[in-house]
């Protein structure tokens, strides 16, 4: 039987799509990768079509390119590498599957995005600890599989969180539960042994899902999670610090980092927060204009015991800590209010998505290093900036401290528009260049997409190594995804 | 005590490395928080107090035999307790008294240390560890003026030990020990040359036979004086005479102290005063066997029971010694009532302090390894900013002294004694 | 078969000739072990299978000159530091033993971004006492301060006292240098790309993944050599005040620090306590009292003391407890968390056990809940000898609470049976984790290795208690050996076993503690 064939029996005819439009639409997206046609798209409803598929590709040796996120799509690692790939849309899996408020988790399939997902919690008194607003079509296991920085460093342990337990089916087709969702027992038996898929580590003695997360889908498919979600507060206080100078708010910044009080912990500069804020083209252009250069942005939280005091002892030695680093925490600055900041990163963002609002496309550039080390990097891509002609007014700037303070998540977005060829290439070429030096800097390029693979795997070649033993094991045959990170 | 009977004693070694470390509450830094100088110098596991359990487990068993390596093992070892404190604090088990089965084992064997050997021919002529003639054991009393307990009856009997007797560089503070008991109307005497060796070097070494005969013939010389207290400026001979008698059965029934407890007492009791300032920083130097070996041993016969189905305890209760009760407050009080001294703590002090390096037949055997534990401490003073490293006991003196003449670098080290008579205006 | 004299050359030319040794007792030092397995008292083995040699590098030069000699001469290794615990053994001979003493420096410690760099041999407490003076602190595992911090991370398990508050070794990893079992310097994370310490993940996937997942490959797969670690915050004084002698230290409470043993009536209103007081963000330390602290014997310096006072009526920790350290950060957040404290055990049904309010008693196991140094005096002094009877478990907190409550009943039946301790206590051990987001338990029972009949009823416990934590089921797969759990969790044995071979195709690393990777395979 044809492999379209046998995928149909899969999925279903409904699921199967091999239409020049919807090919069209996955051979790229907004990143510089080439554009390569799959050659065709299924979507499968629940893990055996998964596994299925996964077996028949295997047999086929025909790629696989998983996605569970609905455009538009930035990165590069959803577009197939090469050639007669079979795109996995798993956006059709949309299962809450359930909310534990008492274990404060969630378990949802691999298409369960945001939008969906952020009501649900929400009536059971939970809330996700979210990325900077993705957008609406945006896969919540996507995201997390990305190791997508968190806007709230105090609730993230480690960088795989909120990831816990996930189903993988590995390149061979295999299935594998990761952390106490391996067992003993069936979830259903778990659950009734009190039991919430709450440990994220093992079984044994590794870790499949720090090597899925993170692999752009070159070891395997996950088809659900359990998440951890945070409770939602009773009272909640929110607070902006603008400054000049970047180095002028990062001690208060570690202050708060230290002190576990502060929930959301975000650090970006004016561009960045007008592009999030802003309504339409004009506020846009207002507000980036009015609010300080870098503005620093902090939520504090009341629960079910006394939450007004639990937020006032916190206030006041927050406040106190602002006189000490000569910053001065506001409710509102110049015309935005913290708390309707607040609101925008507890939602995704509406449509059009706040990143390519400005200009239509974006370019993201982002990396790990430490908080102190951020104006050193500031510093190189305002000088990349202007030797690529690209105005350094318009770079927007994003800082996200992560797992409780231990690094820090770096990002420049250049915003531009792909309907001009030139333009494009000068943010082509400022984006390579940019991760060359970056990384000669320090910055640690630990999601190397696209076409900054090359240069990130350049400088390790220990990892390429260890990698590709790893994808010996989970997936010998090469099917997923292939052409991907150092695949 | 046969090495068979420790068997269960030395099987209960959980192997948790915590005789490696100064009791876990008490880590102050990452340089000072070891307390072993065995496996600090030689890293093996066998070198820690839990590792010659181990290492006599090994040979009861007949899993290996005596090597060269075994017996380095078991002698490069300061027999400085701390390894035993560390693991009391969290078991009820005898680390130290093992090891010195071991060494009494393994002469009885005789697997004898050449230099052990050297010096145990030497005290059994001599009646001195220190290779010197015991005629000349007398002499750095010439012109005292103190009693002979050998031929007047004294209540006091003031013990020089082996090293500040033929010690020429010791003298003036040995002397000025016994010029402070006189200044404060003391009823002191000396054995001069008829002094010996208290026996507790050796014993260490694994020579029992020799702390017996000691033990017999001091008791004996004491009894025969009249003598009621028994006070020695040297830690070793205090260790000995406190506790290691007892422990065989042929306890002094004198009281027994050393200088700084009878300067203390003495000082409160207003019989001496310190009016001089001596205007400096020190840092205190415990002695091993002042400090947490100088514990008073309480005899006891019992045996280990099981209750609560399987918990091991004594009948009737063992009075364990696990460094609680040594004399670390004594001396610090004593330093503390100098006019103007001030005193700062190393991170290692008391019960967790680190050896000077001399004990246990190391100085004698392996110079170098005592001289690089001395080294340690001498590291570990300097970092208080301490002008100097006070001590109450003439080995540790020693160690550290020998050590800073090879390296040229280190601290001034002072006898407790020395910095007391200068804040009586006696000064050294 | 011993090293012949030749190959022993070879290393000491590479070690030097102080650091190696194959001398027999030198030897049984890192055979020596409290092995699990075992019938009877009288069968007991005191030592596994001896190492040909031992070993002591200085660096990881040294390290992986040592591990790509080991493949080329058929020679397998393990490192090992302190050697506390089974997994420490080798279970077969032919292999030497790296001991890592000599590679004992703390590299950096980041004050600002909360983490520290160190070598192998750099234990909990000497970390502890240079992050508490900056204001920083570890967690300390179970096992106490005297272990190695870079071990835990990259090689073993990782809970202890301040779990809650300060996390799980395994998750608090961060970079890695990783001699892999054939020889090859592996950085792990953003040291991999020379930008320092700060992240074990990356590029890409993590190969944090490979090296340990709930528990480390125990030297089944190469030599770590470096790692990172998160630290967190201390709100106490960079030296706390004790007081004492030892085994008697005790600590003063420092201001706005609070330490309580907390008892409800249930395992129910616990787990809803436990809920609401890790919600409220109140523990720093938070543990099951009974062991391995919070304990009579943890307060006590010798068996006899404990045993005169258990006598008296003393000392009687409640069976549904935990003890708690709360540290506030400045004095309306002391006030707050004595307020919510109080309303949370009022409508839970719990209250603060006056055991654990006595002067001596509370400074002294307020000391042990925030250094970790009072450990054996449960684990070994009592009876000598603790085992685990397999009832144990990682997930949630009411998971936690229920495999507690459903031990008892093993319990009660070994200590009727004589087996194991009785003394009116209930000894088994759990912490809540990371803000009570997931909590662990397992079921230790003190007994007496020299003892046959002892011996004999505690096998049996384990038979029991592993059959109970099949049929319940218990998230067990934690510590049980992976071929034997591995068939109920997605056969992960296997997968294991396909790592082994791939990152150890010599099959050099000594696999006592991991997989062999000799099995056949599909």
């Amino acid at each position: 039987m044809e492999l379209t064939d046998r995928l149909k029996q899969i999925v279903g005819g409904q699921g199967f799509f091999d239409g020049p439009d919807v090919l069209d639409q996955f051979s790229r997206d907004m990143s510089f990768v080439p554009h390569v046609r799959p050659r065709c798209v299924v979507r499968p409803g629940n893990s055996e079509a998964v596994q299925g598929i996964i077996r028949l590709a295997c047999e086929s040796k025909t790629p696989v390119v998983p996605v569970s996120s609905g455009a538009p799509r930035f990165r590069g690692d959803t577009v197939p590498g090469i050639g007669g790939a079979v795109v996995m849309d798993l956006s059709a899996m949309k299962q809450i599957v359930r909310i534990d408020r008492k274990n404060r988790v969630a378990m949802i399939e691999a298409g369960v995005t945001f939008e969906e997902l952020i009501p649900a919690l929400k009536k059971e008194g939970l809330r996700l600890n979210m990325p900077l607003p993705p957008r609406r079509s945006k896969s919540v296991i996507g995201s997390m599989l990305e190791r997508e920085p968190v806007t709230m460093p105090v609730f993230q342990w480690d960088a795989q969180d909120p990831l816990l337990c996930t189903e993988v089916y590995f390149g061979t087709g295999d299935r594998f539960r990761t952390g106490s969702a391996a067992g003993p027992g069936t979830i259903e038996e778990q659950w009734n042994a009190g039991q919430a898929q709450l440990n994220p580590m093992g079984p044994g003695q590794f870790d499949v899902a720090r090597i899925v997360q993170g692999s752009q889908g070159t070891m395997g498919v996950v088809t659900w999670a359990s998440v951890r979600c945070e409770v939602v507060p009773e009272s909640q206080k929110s607070f902006l610090v603008g400054c000049t100078d970047l180095g002028q708010v990062a001690d208060f910044v570690y202050k708060l980092l230290w002190l576990r009080d502060a929930e959301h912990c975000v650090l970006f500069n004016n561009v960045i927060v007008a592009a999030l804020a802003a309504k339409d083209k004009g506020e846009y252009a207002a507000l980036k204009s009015s609010l300080p250069p870098w503005l620093f942005f902090f939520s504090l939280a009341g629960y079910q015991d006394f939450p007004e005091e639990r937020i006032a002892f916190q206030e006041e030695r927050i406040f106190e800590a602002a006189r000490r680093f000569g910053v001065q925490p506001l409710e509102s600055l110049s015309d935005l209010s913290a708390s309707a900041l607040l609101e925008i990163l507890s939602e995704p963002s509406n449509d059009p998505y706040w990143r390519i609002r400005a200009k239509g496309a974006c370019e993201d550039i982002f990396f790990l290093t430490t908080l102190d080390r951020t104006p050193g990097f500031v510093e190189i891509m305002d000088d990349l900036s202007a030797e690529h002609g690209y105005d350094r007014a318009d770079i927007g700037v994003y800082m996200q401290p992560m797992v409780q303070g231990t690094c820090c998540h770096c990002e420049f977005t250049l915003s531009y528009d792909s309907s001009s060829l030139k333009e494009t290439g000068r943010i082509r070429s400022l984006s390579l260049a940019a991760v060359e030096r970056l990384q000669g800097a320090g910055a640690f390029f630990s999601r190397p997409y696209g076409q900054w693979a090359d240069t990130v795997f350049r400088r390790n070649t220990e990892a390429v190594n260890t990698l590709r033993k790893a994808k010996q094991i989970f997936d010998p045959c090469n099917i997923m995804n292939p052409g991907k990170l150092c695949f | 005590m046969a090495l068979k009977d420790l068997e269960n004693e030395m099987m209960r070694c959980p192997r948790c490395s915590e005789c490696k470390w100064v009791p876990l509450a008490k880590i102050k830094s990452w340089r000072f928080a070891q307390v072993c100088p065995s496996i600090g110098r030689y890293n093996f596991h066998s070198y820690s107090g839990g590792g010659k359990l181990i290492m006599g487990l090994s040979v009861l068993q007949g899993r290996a035999d005596y090597t060269d390596e075994y017996l380095d093992i078991l002698h490069r070892c300061q027999m400085c307790g701390a390894c035993d404190v560390s693991c009391k604090c969290n078991k009820d088990m005898e680390p130290l008294s093992i090891t010195q089965e071991l060494r009494a084992k393994a002469v009885e064997d005789g697997q004898l240390n050449p230099v052990h050997m050297m010096l145990l021919d030497g005290l059994k002529k001599e009646d001195n560890t220190m290779q010197a003639k015991k005629a000349d054991r007398g002499k750095w009393a010439d012109g005292l003026c103190v009693k002979d307990i050998n031929r007047e009856k004294t209540e006091v009997y003031f013990h020089a030990g082996c090293r500040y007797s033929f010690d020429e560089g010791m003298w003036p503070t040995v002397r000025t020990s016994v010029n402070l008991l006189k200044t404060a109307g003391l009823d002191v005497g000396i054995a001069g040359k008829e002094e010996n060796c208290c026996g507790g070097r050796v014993y260490e070494m694994g020579y029992q036979g020799e702390l017996t005969k000691y033990a017999e013939h001091t008791g004996e010389m004491l009894r025969e004086a009249g003598i009621k207290t028994v006070v020695t400026s040297c830690s070793e001979c205090y260790h000995a005479f406190k506790v290691l008698y007892g422990k065989i059965d042929k306890a002094l029934k004198v009281e027994v102290l050393h200088i700084t407890e009878y300067l203390h007492r003495l000082i409160t009791q207003g019989r001496l005063t310190l009016t001089e300032r001596v205007p400096m920083t020190v840092t205190y130097q415990d002695p091993c066997h002042l400090g947490r070996l100088g514990e008073p041993f309480i005899p006891w016969k019992g045996e280990e029971i099981k209750v609560f189905n399987h918990m091991y305890v004594y009948d009737p209760p063992k009075p364990w010694r696990k460094g609680t009760h040594g004399v670390y407050e004594v001396p610090r009080d004593l330093l503390r009532s100098i006019p103007g001294l001030n005193l700062v703590e190393m991170d290692r002090t008391r019960e967790y302090a680190w050896c000077c390096g001399a004990g246990g037949g190391v100085i004698d055997a392996y110079p170098d390894f005592a001289a690089w534990t001395a080294r340690e401490r001498i590291a570990e003073a300097k970092t208080t900013g301490a002008e100097a490293m006070v001590t109450a006991c003439p080995w540790c003196k020693t160690s550290f002294d020998n050590a800073m003449e090879e390296d040229g670098d280190g601290i001034k080290v002072l006898d407790i004694v020395e910095l007391v008579a200068r804040a009586a205006g006696k000064g050294v | 078969m011993p090293l012949s004299s030749d190959l022993y050359r070879e290393l000491e030319d590479m070690v030097g000739t102080e650091y190696i040794s194959a001398d027999p007792v030198v030897l049984d030092g890192y055979a020596y072990q409290r092995v699990g397995e075992f019938d009877t008292a009288s069968e007991r083995q005191a030592f596994t299978p001896r190492p040909e040699a031992a070993v002591l590098p200085e660096n990881t030069e040294a390290v992986q000159a040592i591990v790509k000699w080991c493949n080329r001469r058929g020679v397998s290794f393990k490192a090992s530091c302190t050697g506390y615990g089974p997994w420490n053994a080798m279970t077969r001979e032919g292999a030497i033993l790296l001991d890592m003493r000599r590679m004992n420096r703390i590299l950096d410690l980041d004050e600002k971004n909360m983490f520290i760099v160190v070598e192998p041999y750099v234990s909990f407490g000497q970390i502890q006492s240079e992050a508490w003076k900056r204001g920083l602190n570890c967690n300390i595992i179970g096992a106490g301060a005297q272990t190695s911090f870079l071990a835990s991370h990259t090689s073993m398990g990782g809970c202890g006292i301040q779990t809650v508050s300060m996390g799980y070794s395994g998750r608090n990893i961060l970079g890695v240098e990783w001699v892999t079992p054939t020889g090859e310097i592996v950085r792990i994370g953003s040291p991999g790309n020379g930008s320092g310490w700060f992240s074990g993940d990356g590029p890409g996937p993590s190969i944090r993944g490979i090296i340990r997942g709930c528990n480390g490959a125990s030297g089944g797969l190469g030599v770590f050599t470096k790692c990172a670690g998160k630290l967190g915050p201390w709100p106490g004084p960079a030296e706390l005040k004790i007081e004492g002698t030892s085994p008697e230290y005790e600590a003063e409470i420092p201001p706005l620090f609070d330490y309580h043993i907390l008892e409800w009536p249930t395992w129910e209103k616990c787990a809803d306590g436990l809920y609401r007081i890790c919600e409220a963000g109140l523990p720093y330390a938070l543990h099951k009292a009974g062991g391995p602290g919070s304990h009579g014997a943890i307060v006590t310096t010798t068996n006899n003391e404990y045993w005169e006072r258990r006598k008296a009526g003393e000392l009687l920790i409640p069976k549904v407890s935990m003890g708690l350290v709360m540290a506030a950060k400045s004095a309306r957040e002391h006030t707050f968390q004595v307020k919510v404290l109080d309303k949370i055990l009022a409508e839970t049904g719990g209250r603060i056990c006056p055991v654990g309010e006595e002067p001596t008693f509370r400074r002294r196991d307020f000391l042990h809940m925030v250094k970790a140094c009072f450990v054996p005096r449960l684990a070994f002094r009592l009876t000598g000898a603790f085992t685990e009877d397999g009832m144990i478990g990682i997930d949630s907190i009411a998971h936690a609470t229920m495999g507690l409550r459903m031990d008892e009943a093993i319990k009660d039946k070994y200590a009727e049976r004589g087996a194991i301790l009785a003394d009116g206590t209930y000894n088994t051990w759990a912490a809540m984790w990371e803000a009570g987001h997931l909590a662990h338990f397992e079921c230790g029972h003190q007994f007496d290795q020299m003892d046959d009949e002892s011996v004999r009823g505690v096998a049996e416990m384990m038979r029991d208690g592993m059959d109970m934590a099949e049929k319940v089921p218990l998230a067990s797969h934690w510590i049980a050996p992976p071929k034997m759990i591995g068939p109920q969790c997605e056969n992960f044995h296997l997968w294991m076993g396909a790592i082994k071979r791939t990152f150890d195709p010599n099959l050099r690393s000594d696999p006592s503690a991991y997989i062999s990777g000799e099995e056949d395979y599909e």
